[in-house]
């Protein structure tokens, strides 16, 4: 019999999973508070529905929610970009969106909590290849980064993964070779060797 | 590097982003966003019943009690009244139990021509079947079948046929006699 999860184990779980969610929905959206908004509609769903089912299952349930939220907001996009087309006059100015997007909690200092790497050079270095790959990953295809996402970076299996892609395993094997091929191609361009 | 190790690789470098490489203001969105759904998560478990008097967080819940006493007035209520039809319907039947079991039997054909007669005859019959199963063992309708069936079974021309071959079949001494005694009858 599957115990189902508590509301701490509910909590735990979305701590852990939140922040690379958000780097998902930011690198299929390209836009920080769309993101933010399909993170915080996909836990809002899961907690609804879903919270009454097993701790395991958990994973599986909000990256299906997410990548279902996902696709929703391409779908509003495409209509919302009509009527933005239309009426783009109305959109306002360069400097006033610059106001509007001052946060003051930007400001603040993050905790320097990672200390894996010592030098300010390596550091350096690491930044610059992870803001690469994370270019690399906006350019991926949707469904290759999508397939390499869940492969790779939820370390899901491959029926779990074709379930929550709606498609067949042999088809995520592929979507994974090509987005690995893709990703070692660009940063092999860049003259970066992993 | 072969494609899974450099899969991982990646991956590994896509964690360092995400513990490191966002900002203040969106982690502490984030935290709002996950506060708002477990509390969303806690209102709806609030509604769900354990079936103890008890909600899932081992909460007394009021309303469960008052839910509970609803559907039991509600299920006797519908006992009452299921039952009260019930037994008005076999009052109303009682009388009439005989005639409705006769009928039913009765095909529709029958029942559509000539219902009271049919009612009667039946009445007559099942009279006649106790009386001749007091007297005889031996039901009246199977006797009458049996003799419509001797008499049905032979034509009528046979039956002068058969008479005939009687006349034929008697000696002459005898048909004689009977000339003379319808002679001296009538003479007589």
């Amino acid at each position: 019999m599957a115990i189902l999860a508590t509301r701490e184990e509910l909590s735990d779980f979305l701590i852990e999973t939140e922040r690379r969610a958000y780097k998902q929905a930011l690198f299929a959206v390209h836009d920080e508070h769309a993101a933010l908004d399909i993170i915080q509609d996909s836990m809002m769903k899961l907690a609804a529905s879903y919270s009454a089912k097993p701790a395991e299952e958990l994973p599986l349930l909000f990256q299906r929610i997410l990548q279902n939220t996902i696709r929703d907001y391409y779908r509003r996009q495409k209509t919302r970009s009509l009527w933005t087309t239309l009426f783009s006059a109305f959109t306002p100015s360069d400097q006033d969106k610059s106001q509007e997007d001052f946060d003051i909690l930007e400001t603040l200092q993050i905790k320097p909590e990672s200390n894996y790497i010592k030098e300010p050079d390596e550091q350096l270095e690491r930044a610059q290849m992870i803001n690469l790959i994370e270019k690399a990953m906006e350019i991926l295809p949707a469904r290759q980064r999508e397939a390499f996402i869940l492969r790779y970076w939820e370390e899901m299996s491959l029926a779990e993964t074709a379930v929550i892609m709606n498609c067949s395993e042999g088809s995520v094997k592929t979507h994974c070779s090509r987005a690995v091929h893709t990703l070692a191609s660009i940063l092999r361009e860049k003259g970066v060797k992993l | 590097m072969n494609e899974q190790e450099l899969g991982r690789e990646i991956a590994k470098l896509l964690d360092y982003s995400a513990d490191e490489n966002i900002k203040q203001s969106t982690l502490y969105r984030l935290q709002s966003a996950r506060r708002a759904a477990l509390q969303n998560s806690q209102s709806t478990l609030e509604i769900m019943n354990s079936g103890n008097n008890t909600s899932v967080y081992g909460e007394h819940d009021e309303h469960f009690n008052t839910g509970k006493l609803l559907l039991l007035i509600l299920a006797l209520f519908a006992f009452t009244l299921v039952s009260a039809t019930y037994w008005q319907f076999l009052e109303k039947n009682k009388s009439t139990v005989d005639t409705t079991i006769l009928i039913d039997d009765l095909s529709t054909e029958t029942y559509f021509d000539n219902e009271s007669d049919l009612i009667d005859d039946l009445l007559t019959e099942t009279y006649s079947d106790n009386e001749s199963d007091l007297t005889d063992s031996s039901p009246a309708e199977a006797r009458i079948y049996d003799e419509s069936e001797l008499s049905n079974d032979v034509p009528t021309e046979a039956h002068i046929d058969h008479e005939s071959e009687r006349v034929d079949d008697m000696p002459i001494d005898a048909r004689i006699d009977n000339e003379l005694d319808e002679w001296f009858d009538s003479n007589k």
